[in-house]
């Protein structure tokens, strides 16, 4: 039984979810389990004082629109973020970023609710400038893995909007296959001391100090070369991993390990070289495809000489530097398989708050 | 004793407004028909198949057949306003997938408040995500008709077959003064048409 009482006007200011009031931390969590309203781990109660933090801390009106969700027929509002943000663990800090890179994730060509419902992907935020290390995420050591503050809430919070508010409730609307694990938190730092190169979001047009990229990736393939040190057989290497991709044209992300930047950048090579060199050697024959399984229908002879790229066009293979710099690795991202339906949107980011004494940094 | 006070993180959805579905019991004889093909894979050539039939049967007159540029979009407006002016009932699909399904439902539902009957062809694994869009647009007796899944994999004869079999409940679901009412539909044309209550498939 859910002990809660439902109450429709909450003490707290403009805020106007609904509420509930419950005995306990651990009635809290029987609440949400029992609604379907997390990710399956505990959540920072929401309560009226920490949205409203969080409200503050971006600025803006409770009710003021963020982004829309057309397919739902749904906007959602800075409240309605906030609450979910508050779930992840978000801080005032990090609020911004979750805003920032909601309003990048509402744009038409990203096609937020699609690519919340089907496919093996979801949004990886990259977040590039001074942002990182004044809110101290991580852009070094195992990247995509656990154990800091920032890429856990933001990445967490995203999740929880998507599963709350985006129709991504798995099973329910959400029918993938797969899934992926990046859908409890999928965000990471750009480098600023590896990356040879603007940073991501300005290449992305986002011109700004600090910004936030959004891509619907799937799970992040790892390409090794711990024995080259020239960008040819590096790259190389990055192409062949690139090449499971889906071929069905979309933008594909590469986070460059900084051992395979720093070789790039040595040789004098710029990300559009970069960009290049990998687009011309990431595409397959219609008719090896074909043998392949991945495309239907029996090999044709004249589909030796027709060829796909797994991204089409240069341009739509971002680069971005992150990771520890012990080993030669890079990761490279997969589009989500509806191809160019999902491309990737950078929004710039308001600098942020600074550290205070007692936010340590690891 | 109350300690805490927690805010719900889903959207209220004590507000929605219901709404009727477009006023229909047309006789199909002339009636203009139109084709909104979310580019699914088999969901252009089901499509076509099943307006040969609509037209062999009834009567009716194919006079639009759109393809959406993209599946898991909403149809530009300037689609919806081309289907609005030139057809009297439009048939929308194929969803197969939520994206897909929750889209090509939206169509349907935007083409009903502009006054255009339609019917949306889903599969049954997406009948949930297709009633949930509805509900959530305030048009909960929004007629589906649902075919077995998967449907992308089908080959021609099979799509050809789906086409004889859906036909009647394609037209009962566009025609009748009530779709959503099984109980007065001939016997064989209401099994998969849903009012978002029950399905039989």
């Amino acid at each position: 039984m859910c002990p809660a009482r439902v109450r429709l006007d909450t003490d707290a200011s403009q805020l106007t979810a609904r509420s509930h009031e419950v005995g306990s931390i651990s009635e809290v969590q029987e609440l949400f389990v029992t609604r379907g309203w997390t990710d399956g781990l505990p959540i920072t109660p929401p309560t009226p004082e920490l949205v409203n933090r969080l409200v503050a801390a971006a600025g803006l009106a409770p009710g003021h629109e963020v982004v829309a969700v057309p397919q739902l027929s749904r906007h959602l509002t800075v409240e309605m973020l906030a609450i979910n943000a508050a779930m992840a663990g978000c801080g005032p800090r990090h609020f911004p970023v979750v805003i920032a890179a909601l309003r990048a994730m509402g744009r038409e060509e990203f096609n937020l609710h699609t690519v919340t419902v089907s496919g093996a992907a979801t949004p990886l935020l990259v977040i590039g400038g001074p942002a990182v290390r004044a809110l101290d995420v991580n852009a070094g050591f195992s990247v995509f893995g656990s154990g800091h503050v920032a890429n856990a809430t933001i990445g967490r919070a995203i999740r929880l909007v998507q599963q709350n508010l985006c129709g991504g409730e798995s099973g329910v609307e959400d029918k993938a296959t797969m899934g992926h694990p990046g859908k409890y938190a999928y965000c990471i730092g750009e480098s600023a001391d590896d990356n040879p190169w603007d940073p991501l979001h300005v290449d992305r047009g986002a011109i700004a100090d600090s910004g936030v990229t959004v891509f619907a990736g799937e799970a992040p393939l790892m390409a090794r070369n711990d024995w080259a040190s020239d960008p040819e057989p590096i790259l190389s290497t990055i192409a062949d991993v690139m090449r499971v991709g889906h071929f069905t044209g979309g933008p594909t992300l590469v986070v460059l390990g900084p051992l395979h930047a720093q070789a790039a950048a040595r040789a004098g090579w710029s990300r559009r070289d970069v960009c290049r060199f990998l687009h011309e050697h990431t595409r397959r024959s219609m008719a090896d495809l074909q043998r392949a399984g991945r495309m239907p229908g029996p090999t044709a002879p004249e589909n030796e000489d027709r060829f796909l790229n797994v991204s089409s066009r240069p341009e739509d293979i971002l680069i971005t530097v992150a990771g520890g710099h012990l080993y030669g690795y890079s990761a490279i991202v997969p589009h989500w398989v509806g191809g160019p339906e999902s491309m990737p949107v950078a929004e710039p980011l308001p600098s942020p708050m600074p550290l205070r004494p007692h936010e340590s940094r690891r | 004793m109350t300690v805490l006070t927690v805010l719900e993180p889903v959207p209220d959805k004590a507000d929605i407004d219901v709404r009727p579905l477009a006023p229909r019991g047309l006789e199909l004889s002339g009636v203009k028909l139109g084709l909104l093909d979310n580019g699914k894979p088999n969901s252009g050539a089901y499509l076509d198949l099943l307006s040969v039939e609509l037209a062999e049967a009834y009567g009716v007159e194919v006079v639009m057949r759109l393809r959406k540029p993209g599946m898991g979009q909403t149809a530009p407006p300037a689609m919806i306003s081309s289907l609005a002016t030139h057809c009297d009932v439009v048939v929308t699909g194929v969803g197969d997938c939520s994206g897909c399904c929750v889209c090509s439902a939206h169509d349907g539902i935007v083409l009903e408040n502009a006054g255009i009957p339609s019917t949306t062809v889903c599969t049954s694994e997406f009948l949930d995500a297709a009633r949930g869009i509805a509900g959530t647009l305030g048009m909960p007796r929004y007629p589906f008709v649902v075919i077995d899944h998967p449907f992308g994999s089908r080959d021609q004869d099979d799509l050809r077959a789906l086409a004889t079999a859906t036909r009647e409940r394609v037209a009962w679901a566009l025609a009748s003064a009530d779709p959503t009412t099984a109980g007065s539909a001939p016997a064989n044309a209401p099994a998969a048409v849903t009012n978002g209550v029950d399905c039989a498939c």
